[in-house]
């Protein structure tokens, strides 16, 4: 499967990239296990931008797929799927 | 996961003050607009909008407000102007360097509008503020810096069942949201807890800023006169690196304990 990943504000600051593909060999992930995966894939101020020191989403992260806001790490992912992942913004 | 249709909302101001002839000639090209009669611009005359802070963002909502006919602001910005706050916040000028900024955003908006009542407050708002200021609003804009400021001012506008324009900024990206409290997602529902990694000070264009405190100002009279359809339960991020809009459907509903805890009370 092809998940399409979109990078908005400080995350992508810290991914260094705006967009990439993340394939995976199975037909379903989980939102935790793609973000484990990307984390793998990137140096380390991506994984802490997140993830915390234990592995979980950070509770702030926003994560949409296909343009709906997704907040459990459980939500499953499927082939063609398209995520954005972002820091809040608070700029005034 | 799919989006969920958009949904219209009734008006957030009562029409009480009636427009004069000076209104109507004022605002007459807006009273053009498929939609939008007298009554709509009474209740914009009617209404109070409170603006926390006046910097970036907020500078353009107010002045679109003022310029739009709301009869009261209630403006929140603490300090004293400094040069580099000019890049963006259009309300401030170089001869006020050193002074006060919501002075300096009080006298600009007065030029603009001399109807205009203004509740200039030179504080930013918190917990010990927040209540106190929203109870006299019909509408909040919230355009600060902050997490800690957004999320006391979102806690009371929720108490209080006050609805609050959502605008922000970083770099070239944009985010702009409605809270309609019992009904949308709260700005505590999308995020529990300031996020560790937000600075105060970030690269910002002041372009971006107008654009984005341009479009909160239309979300606000939309939502004050009952014009279009707002943003309510979902999301305007923007690119303006790429020009790229979506808009994200904000999903479940309220469900964070501010909203539970008003909604019992309700």
């Amino acid at each position: 499967m092809r998940v399409s990943v979109e990078y908005m504000s400080l995350i992508r600051d810290a991914s260094g990239v705006d967009a990439e593909d993340l394939i995976s060999q199975t037909d379903s992930l989980t939102l935790a296990d793609m973000l484990e995966h990307l984390a793998e894939n990137h140096a380390e101020p991506f994984r802490a931008a997140v993830l915390d020191n234990s592995g979980t989403m950070h509770p702030w992260l926003m994560v949409t797929v296909n343009d709906v806001l997704v907040r459990s790490p459980e939500a499953i992912l499927r082939d063609g799927d398209r995520v954005t992942i972002a820091v809040p913004i608070s700029g005034g | 996961m799919t989006p969920s249709p958009p949904t219209p909302l009734p008006p957030f101001a009562n029409p009480t003050s009636p427009i004069d002839d000076t209104d109507r000639a004022t605002y007459q090209w807006q009273l053009w607009t498929p939609g939008f009669d007298e009554v709509s611009q009474a209740r914009l005359k009617s209404a109070t909008v409170l603006i926390s802070r006046v910097g970036g963002l907020g500078s353009p909502v107010a002045y679109e407000l003022a310029a739009a006919g709301v009869g009261h602001l209630i403006l929140c910005h603490a300090g004293n102007l400094k040069h580099s706050d000019l890049n963006r916040q259009l309300l401030m000028t170089h001869d006020w360097i050193g002074r006060p900024r919501i002075e300096s955003a009080a006298r600009r908006l007065r030029d603009l509008n001399p109807r205009l009542e203004i509740t200039a407050i030179p504080d930013n708002m918190s917990d010990a503020n927040a209540e106190r200021l929203i109870t006299q609003a019909d509408l909040v804009v919230d355009a600060a810096p902050l997490f800690e400021e957004r999320l006391a001012m979102n806690d009371a506008s929720v108490r209080l069942g006050k609805p609050v324009v959502e605008c922000a900024m970083y770099e070239m990206q944009a985010t702009l949201t409605t809270v309609i409290p019992g009904i949308t997602p709260c700005l505590r529902c999308l995020v529990p807890e300031p996020p560790k990694p937000w600075k105060r000070e970030f690269p910002v264009f002041g372009a971006v800023a107008g654009t984005v405190g341009c479009m909160g100002a239309m979300e606000a009279i939309k939502l004050l006169t009952g014009l279009g359809t707002p943003l309510a339960g979902r999301m305007l991020s923007m690119d303006l690196r790429t020009m790229q809009f979506r808009i994200t459907d904000l999903g479940a509903p309220p469900s964070c304990p501010v909203c539970i805890a008003a909604h019992r009370t309700r």
